[in-house]
């Protein structure tokens, strides 16, 4: 996620996002994708408009009333003048994810958007997400260790195992085989590494 | 261009929206008018001032640069570089249609803001004090030599936020990155004490480069000491943003 959205180099590859490579124009290709990779990055000694403020100064063919539409659909404009190092954890992520689709991007990436958030935190969460997929048609690429939150609203998973992709499936498929998304998950592992998953795993730790 | 613009105004305004660089910038601006009213105050007790007016705001200049100036752009510029890698905030700007070459300029660019605000807010607080004790003719025709001064004293400034953005990219820590600065000029200076040959290879030795402009103006040396400043900044430049250019997050 991170060499998506160029914060590292890739050793080896490139990654395209709308037909355009991110190592040859990032700031054409950037313009497309809005993330949230691991805690919320955002200037705790700001109100939350002024956070969103500043990043509204990068795209200047938006206009700045949309500051007001994202506080909106995240349901922090109650809160727009308030200093954002007296929120919670849950309302930082929501403004993390105000940051993130301001620009309206094509792509979001949101690593671990559930860690340290509560029931109704997670809830809120996962509304937000399934609304903005579907109502502004912006494509989430989640990474969660939660599975079965990725099962509640997420349709096409990735299965990665040190760094290879070992598998790809909808999760509707899934879901019609009669098996849940933790047992799939739980075969394709074993399939990956051979044998008795739990042994498979204390080996690697001991390794 | 325009990026760069707009991330150099919104530096800029992160600066100036952090408590800590306002307490900054207003005690530095103390501290001028402090310099100042000393010239006033012995004017009355001892019957005459220290400091001829006209000169007051060349004496508040020597001391701001050697010492107040300074400080403020090593915590400006670590924080703006180490500090957002440490509370991850640098994040915010990485991801957004900016490169990092152009944000590294502009980061360099909203402390040469600063700087001169900084710089603008001292002159004028030393020249209203020095015209407050009288002799308005010096005063008047110091003006504009002092305004030169004070708008060239900008340019070894800049070449310190250089060095120290370089500095900042070895570490994730504001404060660490103040503290190596420090040890190094406390080096470079004892080495220059030492070696005295190698001094003019220093970039330590140019930092007062303004004062050419306050005296009869040596041009050959004010030139071939600028060439040094602008050097040490090219060589610190470069090295700094390629190196914040290859940095993981």
């Amino acid at each position: 996620m991170k060499s998506i959205t160029g914060l590292v180099r890739a050793n080896e590859g490139t990654v395209k996002i709308c037909e355009k490579n991110i190592s040859d124009d990032f700031e054409e290709t950037i313009v497309n994708v809005g993330c949230l990779i691991e805690n919320p990055s955002i200037i705790g000694n700001m109100s939350c408009y002024n956070n969103l403020k500043l990043i509204s100064n990068y795209y200047d063919k938006i206009d700045k009333s949309r500051i007001d539409e994202v506080l909106q659909i995240t349901g922090l404009d109650a809160y727009k003048n308030d200093k954002v190092k007296t929120f919670s954890l849950g309302m930082k992520q929501r403004l993390a994810i105000a940051m993130a689709i301001y620009q309206k991007p094509k792509l979001v990436i949101l690593d671990e958007p559930a860690n340290g958030l509560d029931i109704e935190g997670t809830r809120e969460l996962r509304r937000i997400i399934s609304d903005l997929a579907k109502e502004f048609m912006i494509s989430f690429l989640v990474s969660s260790h939660q599975i079965h939150e990725i099962e509640m609203f997420c349709d096409k998973i990735l299965i990665i195992q040190k760094g290879k992709i070992i598998d790809t499936c909808k999760i509707k498929i899934i879901k019609a085989s009669g098996i849940s998304l933790e047992d799939y998950f739980i075969e394709k592992m074993k399939e990956e590494l051979g044998g008795d998953l739990n042994e498979c795993n204390i080996n690697q730790y001991k390794k | 261009m325009n990026a760069i613009l707009t991330s150099t105004k919104n530096e800029t305004f992160k600066i100036f929206s952090k408590k800590k660089y306002v307490f900054l910038f207003l005690s530095s601006i103390l501290i001028s008018i402090l310099a100042s009213a000393v010239n006033l105050v012995t004017d009355r007790s001892l019957g005459g001032p220290i400091l001829n007016n006209a000169t007051i705001p060349l004496t508040v200049l020597n001391l701001m640069s050697s010492l107040v100036l300074p400080l403020f752009i090593l915590m400006l510029t670590s924080d703006l570089f180490s500090g957002e890698f440490s509370d991850n905030t640098i994040i915010m700007s990485l991801v957004r249609p900016i490169t990092r070459n152009k944000l590294y300029i502009s980061k360099i660019l909203a402390v040469g803001v600063s700087i001169f605000l900084l710089l603008l807010g001292t002159f004028v607080i030393s020249v209203i004090t020095s015209f407050m004790g009288g002799d308005f003719s010096s005063c008047l025709i110091k003006l504009p030599s002092n305004f030169i001064t004070y708008t060239f004293a900008a340019i070894p400034m800049l070449l310190i936020a250089i060095i120290t953005a370089f500095t900042a990219q070895f570490t994730k820590s504001g404060s660490l990155t103040v503290v190596i600065m420090i040890l190094a000029s406390m080096l470079l200076s004892a080495v220059s004490i030492i070696f005295p040959e190698i001094m003019p290879f220093m970039p330590t030795s140019y930092l007062s480069w303004y004062q050419n402009f306050s005296s009869t103006l040596n041009f050959s040396k004010t030139i071939n000491e600028l060439l040094y400043i602008l050097a040490y900044g090219i060589m610190f430049m470069f090295a700094g943003s390629y190196m914040f250019h290859q940095k993981d997050v």
